[in-house]
């Protein structure tokens, strides 16, 4: 009886000791916090990075406020690329970021997202539940918030605001049909069989997505290249293909 | 300083889905320690599932489940003319579904703490089911209806994940606490973030705190 029960243990114990002796032995030489929202276009960045330089990228990806949080407490990012350019800003006027660094490597673009006549719907106030991502913590949803403001449509929407944490729930809302509009990120829509409409920028405030280097980065000879490496043409070119707009260069 | 609307709807929230618990909970768990139906282990799954599953798999399905174009959706939609996602009957819902074995679990192993035996003394003196449950079984399980609904009030009050995904954030309807609390921690606003958890962190231990204190004062006696 014990003999079998020992028999059961280690075959269970064996590939476990195993899937843990496997872990990754090279420690990936940059680390790169990036904002959800630019996460696909990173990873299109940090290939091709990787391709010409032969340095490996890992991305970590989560909201700007949550990435923000987490260097104050100590993660170990070399290079922060948030959705806005407050968060940046708090990190190094906390010593937790070299201002000098800070630099807008996208503008988002806003786009009211959802089926049929999108701009005439939202005028008229034609749907049932508009998603946008909560105002407080994501810059889009603060867009969007001065957009309602500057359409004049606040009666409208009145108790049919709804909020996600980011724009991916505010976009979800109305993937899985629960919300009929959402604002949120030219990036998210291309490619989408829904329409949608692009918000004129004179509508918001630009939406300045800022990367800074962070202080375990400011060492590190790769990190700086990488944040070059984001303002170079090869890099602009990904990064408005994404559905950005970029600053022009000074 | 403090917000009290998170506060005073938790609790809203979390009082109402223990009485509605308490009704679909009680005749559930038992049925459940009565039943030698093969469709008992099929069913203390299901009753169980909401313990395991990430609360991600439960939000997830919820907000498929809960758009107006769906079945349950639309006949919701219809029937109040609101939508159920980002309600405060949506998130009543999803919260009877996620609390549900913190109510069932502990009223089952109470009801058949009672006894096989008692329950057939009292039916052969032609005591009908029902009868055998006011009379005996519920007052015999007194302990097991308080730490069932304590247990619920408590899971409730710290519910996030699910609330976070087909609540919508709306202050007053489905801003909870702990989705307050994750906003101020996410804009860095500590002090907010403290205020609230802090009073999350001294209230559950209180009731927690209050069901073990009754648990000695009371131990089980039925047999």
């Amino acid at each position: 009886m014990f003999k079998k029960i020992n028999y059961l243990l280690i075959s269970f114990l064996a590939p476990l000791i195993g899937l843990i002796s496997c872990a990754p032995k090279n420690e990936p030489v940059l680390k790169v916090a990036v904002a959800t929202n630019f996460l696909t276009t990173a990873d299109t960045l940090a290939e091709v990075f990787e391709r010409s330089t032969g340095i490996e990228v890992l991305l970590i990806s989560g909201s700007s406020g949550q990435l923000a949080t987490q260097v104050i407490n100590g993660a170990p990012y070399d290079i922060f690329l948030s959705a806005d350019h407050v968060n940046p800003f708090k990190l190094s006027s906390l010593g937790f970021a070299d201002a000098q660094t800070q630099l807008t490597y996208a503008l988002g673009q806003l786009v009211l997202f959802g089926a049929g006549d999108v701009e005439q719907n939202l005028k008229s106030g034609n749907f049932l539940k508009l998603a946008l991502a909560n105002p407080k913590v994501a810059p889009y949803g603060l867009a969007a918030d001065h957009v309602i403001n500057d359409l004049n449509i606040r009666s409208n929407v009145e108790g049919k605001i709804v909020f996600g944490q980011n724009v991916g729930q505010a976009y979800g809302f109305v993937k899985t049909g629960n919300a009929d509009l959402a604002f949120v990120a030219l990036s998210q829509v291309q490619g989408t069989k829904k329409s949608y409409w692009r918000i004129p920028q004179s509508f918001y405030t630009p939406i300045m997505q800022d990367a800074i280097l962070l202080r375990p980065g400011l060492t590190n000879k790769v990190a700086h290249d990488f944040l070059s490496f984001l303002s170079s043409d090869e890099a602009r070119k990904i990064i408005i293909k994404s559905g950005y707009e970029v600053p022009q260069n000074d | 300083m403090i917000e009290f609307g998170p506060l005073i709807l938790t609790l809203k929230l979390s009082l109402v889905v223990t009485v509605l618990l308490l009704f679909i909970g009680t005749p559930l768990a038992w049925w459940l320690s009565c039943t030698r139906s093969k469709l008992k282990p099929f069913i203390e799954a299901l009753t169980a599932l909401p313990l395991v599953l990430p609360p991600t798999v439960l939000g997830f399905y919820l907000l498929i489940l809960f758009n107006p174009t769906s079945p349950i959706g639309s006949f919701w939609i219809n029937f109040t003319g609101e939508s159920l996602s980002f309600s405060f009957f949506g998130i009543v819902l999803a919260s009877v579904i996620y609390s549900l074995p913190f109510m069932v679990q502990p009223l089952q192993s109470a009801f058949e703490n009672v006894g096989f035996e008692i329950r057939e003394a009292a039916a052969s003196l032609r005591a009908s089911p029902l009868d055998v449950f006011i009379k005996i079984v519920a007052p015999l399980s007194k302990r097991g209806f308080l730490t069932a609904s304590i247990l619920t009030f408590a899971h409730t009050l710290g519910e996030f994940g699910i609330i976070l995904m087909v609540g919508g954030n709306i202050p007053g309807r489905t801003k909870v606490m702990s989705i307050a609390i994750y906003e101020h921690v996410e804009t860095l606003d500590y002090t907010q973030a403290h205020i609230l958890s802090g009073i999350l962190l001294v209230f559950s231990f209180c009731v927690l705190f209050l069901i073990y204190t009754f648990n000695r004062r009371h131990p089980l006696n039925v047999g």
